[in-house]
């Protein structure tokens, strides 16, 4: 291993400084053929089988997808993408193997990687090998700041659940919120953040309730919190559990509000819960002018996978937009595609707008986008408030939080 | 209503449907002493079957359930004469059927992921109306939960007492080698078995259709469940397995009311231990212990 | 390349002193139990723990997490030697759930799902063991040291006091020697070396959580042993090496990506139950295995016996 870093180090010495020979002989010939590749490979993480499967599968085509895309125009001005997928079953262990084949056999410098545990576990060996570590799906607050070598292209799970709990307030007149919430990283992060919001803002947490959603009895829980006589419940749950913990809520005769962070989404709710989902607000990725760009991709994904892009495929899709943009403009000005170069050139992306809308890269890892205020409405999903009208009603100033 | 009371109901509501996998799981543990951990997926595909028969074929519910049952009868049969019987044959001691039959939840699991996608699928299409019996507004779900499990008791409940294959599995288990010598087809029973353990959990995947939705890792959450029912009910005792769900689904709900949700597998889980400890036979163990 | 075999070796490893440590318990004394998986967590968060709040050097670590897992089997085998069979699956079933559960909720203790990042890697004297060669040398150094314990034991007076207690425990009760004794000690000293593995897993991947250490765990755990043939200790060590190798080998299977990880999943089980019908006696295993005639009524057979 220190022999081969020491080997690419001293590649990587040759490669800055052949080019610099060679633009003083002739100012642009051979240039990009010495510097880019005909194919450039990244790896990919994911969970492909286990229970978070479903998840994995979306996961992998928005990245897939926007591979084909660029592809198909060209590449990165004229290199080919390859992404490599590898599965971790959601395995701290098996992501680490998996990582490594990905880095040492496939030699890749980007790598994909969902939920916070295998990136948590994989951290140590992307900072090693100085490979870039980029997640559209850890949004854990755990991941705030943990390497330069990682970074997220999704909304901060706190600002979620702070604007959520603004809307509750100034929409309902929201005193009395309980909290439902999967016993895992995200759920727990989730919770810490709306218990230390809520009363901030006057109001009073009844009750918090948190559920191992494999295991779990949701009845007995969301009865309990049914009981709690909550003005909202904020549901701090992902994957395949949420739908049943919506029906369930509904079951106990929970009719008020359920306010929910972006995960809520899913085809996964959806198809369990029904018309239980009415009566829930969720925040998401606002996307202002996103009605043409969404239209079009909407309809090539549903082309290309003779089904609808949910949730999970929007972010992954965005996150490799973004990351194809960075790469192609980082070519244009005669960049090496370094990890340490491609990180830098989506800090320096600025506002990319993805089908989820307008959001940036920020140096602590995380993102910054604005959100809307969703809600289920004759079997879909439908834009509730917007990030605007949330920022003209006083509801939550986006703006503050930009510097 | 208050919480306790919405609490026993929905206790009861899981624990029916605990009840039904216990006996499920039961039938088959008891009878052939396997751990059968493709229990798990064959409960899966029992749902998915009743999806596809209604959704697919336009089958009424009572039908595409007896469908289901069929299939998984069938599913259940070819685990025994595909994998089973051949180890038996063999020789092969318990531990290794444990490890194929973990391995062949893992296969099947995966071949329905491929299939079917991980996304749970449904029938349901919101929550469910409310019956007042009484006093109580229940919900129509904790009521199907519990006919399920009342059905599904009375059916084992008639098979072992009123018929003929009911005798000799008792027999079968409460020692398989008189049972042979007294010129029971050992292979034919614990064939039996696999088939009737197996349509009986279609009953949980109908349930789980209208509930959670149905998806690849059905079975094996509720694998722990049947297992635990089975143990707290007491090997050897075929109606013990309900008891033990019952017991169990009850128990979870006692550990919500009285602490967080967070523990209440720890404190089920804690609770039948302990209770195995002081009484290892179980609720309705007949007392076997195996040197 | 090189680093990428350095890990699944890395890992087989670690997974070898599991299976190892198993055989002890299950292969020499037939204790069939599913909770080595906690045992290899709560080493594994002990470890963790005092390296990174008393600044413990990395084989104080080891002992300190060996020690923990240890103590806590001996409080449990206590009970649990009143167990047996089917019951004592069951119980350590329960046992390695409730585990999993407490390392999840106990958040003061463990951060709960948050887990415990940054665990420095193993270092002694000031020299940390931090590129993958060294961090090899650290697992094969432990390895080794858990195979020789082992192999002590097993070839030891003791060892054949403990095949006894697997292959006839009214004879050795009769012949003076206390079964239930035997059964703690043994299960003691193997999860004392479950938890030493769960330390040097904290320190090679730098990263533990709950999530690692879940009942699928003590699953892989006795594939691996009854793979490579229970009660020749050194079997289950390579059977450890093939179920890291043959997941990984999938890896260059050519497997189309829409397939990847679930046709994964079932070539590998298919595999296994090959295994199981073409060499039941395991890798290592020699003898042929004793046919019974009746069926299922005996609950603690093991595959083998050694061949010594």
């Amino acid at each position: 291993m220190t022999q081969l870093t020491l080997r690419r180090r001293g590649l990587g010495r040759l490669a800055l400084g052949l080019p610099a020979v060679a633009a003083g002989l002739a100012p642009s010939a051979g240039r990009t053929q010495a510097r880019y590749p005909e194919l450039w490979r990244m790896g990919a993480v994911l969970n492909l089988s286990g229970p978070t499967a479903a998840q994995g599968a979306d996961f992998r085509a928005g990245l897939e997808f926007a591979a084909a895309q660029w592809n198909a125009r060209g590449g990165l001005g004229g290199t080919r993408i390859e992404i490599i997928f590898e599965d971790s079953a959601a395995q701290p262990a098996r992501a680490v193997t998996a990582a490594q084949k990905l880095i040492q056999v496939d030699r890749v410098n980007v790598l994909a990687n969902v939920y916070s545990s295998p990136v948590l576990a994989v951290v140590p060996i992307t900072d090693r090998a100085r490979v870039l570590q980029i997640s559209a799906g850890a949004t854990s607050p755990r991941l705030v700041g943990i390497s330069r070598y990682f970074m997220t292209s999704v909304a901060n799970a706190a600002l979620e659940a702070e604007v959520a709990l603004a809307f509750a307030k100034q929409a309902f007149n929201a005193r009395r919120v309980s909290i439902f919430y999967g016993n895992d990283d995200f759920g727990t992060g989730m919770r810490d953040a709306v218990r230390r919001l809520w009363p901030a803002a006057g109001g009073t947490i009844v009750e918090d309730e948190g559920v191992d959603p494999t295991r779990a009895d949701l009845a007995a829980v969301s009865a309990k919190l049914a009981a709690s006589r909550p003005d909202a419940i904020y549901m701090a749950l992902s994957g395949a559990s949420i739908g049943a913990a919506v029906k369930q809520l509904r079951e106990a005769r929970f009719t008020a509000p359920i306010l929910s962070h972006q995960g809520f989404e899913s085809r996964d709710l959806f198809s369990v819960a029904g018309s239980a989902a009415e009566n829930s607000f969720w925040t998401s990725s606002s996307n202002p002018e996103g009605g043409p760009q969404e239209a079009a991709f909407v309809a090539a994904f549903r082309q290309a996978y003779n089904r609808d892009p949910a949730i999970f495929v929007r972010t992954h899709y965005d996150l490799g937009m973004s990351l194809f943009e960075a790469m192609a403009r980082m070519r244009q000005q005669g960049q090496d595609w370094t990890a340490e170069n491609i990180r830098a050139g989506l800090l320096g992306l600025g506002t990319f707008t993805g089908v989820l809308g307008p959001f940036s890269y920020r140096e602590d890892g995380t993102a910054l986008r604005e959100l809307d205020i969703r809600t289920y409405r004759r079997g879909e999903a439908a834009v509730h408030l917007s990030a605007a009208e949330i920022q003209q009603r006083g509801i939550f100033d986006f703006g503050a939080r930009r510097t | 209503m208050d919480l306790a009371l919405q609490l026993l109901l929905q206790g009861v509501g899981s624990g029916a449907i605990y009840a039904v996998v216990g006996l499920s799981f039961g039938l088959i543990f008891n009878t052939t002493r396997v751990f059968h951990f493709a229990h798990g997926a064959i409960l899966t595909l029992g749902g998915y079957t009743i999806l596809l028969g209604v959704q697919e074929l336009g089958a009424p519910l009572p039908l595409a359930m007896l469908g289901a049952a069929g299939v998984a009868a069938i599913a259940g049969m070819a685990c025994e004469i595909l994998l089973y019987r051949p180890l038996r044959r063999r020789g092969a001691p318990p531990l290794l059927w444990f490890l194929a039959s973990f391995a062949l939840l893992v296969i099947l699991q995966n071949i329905l992921l491929l299939i079917f996608g991980g996304v749970p699928l449904s029938l349901s299409s919101g929550a469910m109306g409310r019956v007042a019996l009484g006093p109580l507004n229940v919900s129509e779900l904790v009521l199907w939960k519990v006919a399920a499990g009342i059905a599904a008791t009375l059916t084992i409940a008639w098979v072992l007492v009123g018929t003929r294959l009911g005798k000799e599995l008792r027999a079968v288990v409460s020692n398989p080698e008189m049972a042979r010598i007294a010129g029971i087809d050992l292979d034919r029973r614990y064939l039996h078995a696999y088939a009737l353990g197996s349509a009986l959990t279609v009953p949980v995947g109908a349930i789980a259709l209208f509930d959670q939705g149905v998806s690849p890792d059905l079975g094996e959450t509720q694998l722990l469940i049947a297992t635990v029912a089975v143990f707290a009910g007491g090997i050897g005792s075929y109606l013990g397995g309900a008891l033990g769900g019952l017991v169990l689904g009850l128990v979870g709900a006692v550990a919500v009311y009285v602490t967080n949700a967070s523990f209440q597998t720890t404190l089920a889980l804690a609770a039948m231990t302990a209770f195995l400890l002081l009484r290892p036979n179980g609720l309705l163990g007949i007392g076997l212990r195996r040197a | 390349m090189e680093a990428y075999i350095l890990a699944v070796l890395a890992m087989a490893g670690i997974y070898a002193m599991l299976a190892v440590s198993y055989d002890l318990a299950f292969g020499y004394a037939g204790l069939f139990s599913v909770a080595h998986g906690a045992f290899f967590g709560i080493g594994a968060y002990a470890g963790a723990l005092s390296m990174l709040n008393l600044g413990l050097p990395f084989p104080l670590a080891l002992l300190a997490g060996a020690a923990a897992a240890g103590l806590v089997a001996a409080a449990i085998a206590l009970p649990a030697s009143r167990l047996e069979g089917d019951y004592l699956i069951v119980g350590s079933l329960a046992f390695a759930v409730i585990c999993h559960e407490l390392m999840l909720n106990l958040t003061e203790v463990t951060r709960g799902p948050m887990g415990i990042p940054g665990i420095p890697p193993p270092s002694l004297f000031g020299f940390d063991f931090d590129t993958p060669w060294l961090q090899l040398l650290v697992i094969l150094a432990v390895l080794a040291v858990i195979g020789l314990v082992a192999w002590r034991i097993a070839a030891s007076p003791y060892g054949r006091v403990l095949r006894a207690l697997k292959d006839d425990p009214t004879a050795l009760e009769a012949a003076g020697k206390s079964v239930r004794r035997r059964k703690l000690e043994i299960l003691t000293v193997s999860a004392a070396m479950a938890g030493a593995a769960g330390v040097t897993y904290a320190s090679y991947v730098a990263f533990i959580d709950p999530e690692s250490f879940i009942a699928r765990t003590s699953f892989v755990i006795i594939v691996a042993t009854v793979l490579g043939g229970a009660g020749t200790l050194w079997g289950p060590a390579i059977g450890a090496l093939v179920i890291w190798c043959v997941p990984e080998a999938l890896r260059f299977a050519g497997i189309p990506a829409t397939l990847r990880g679930p046709l994964n999943e079932i070539v590998y089980a298919a595999l296994l139950i090959l295994i199981v019908m073409l060499r039941p006696e395991g890798i290592a295993g020699r003898r042929r295995l004793r046919t019974r005639t009746e069926t299922g009524t005996t609950t603690t057979a093991s595959t083998t016996t050694p061949a010594n």
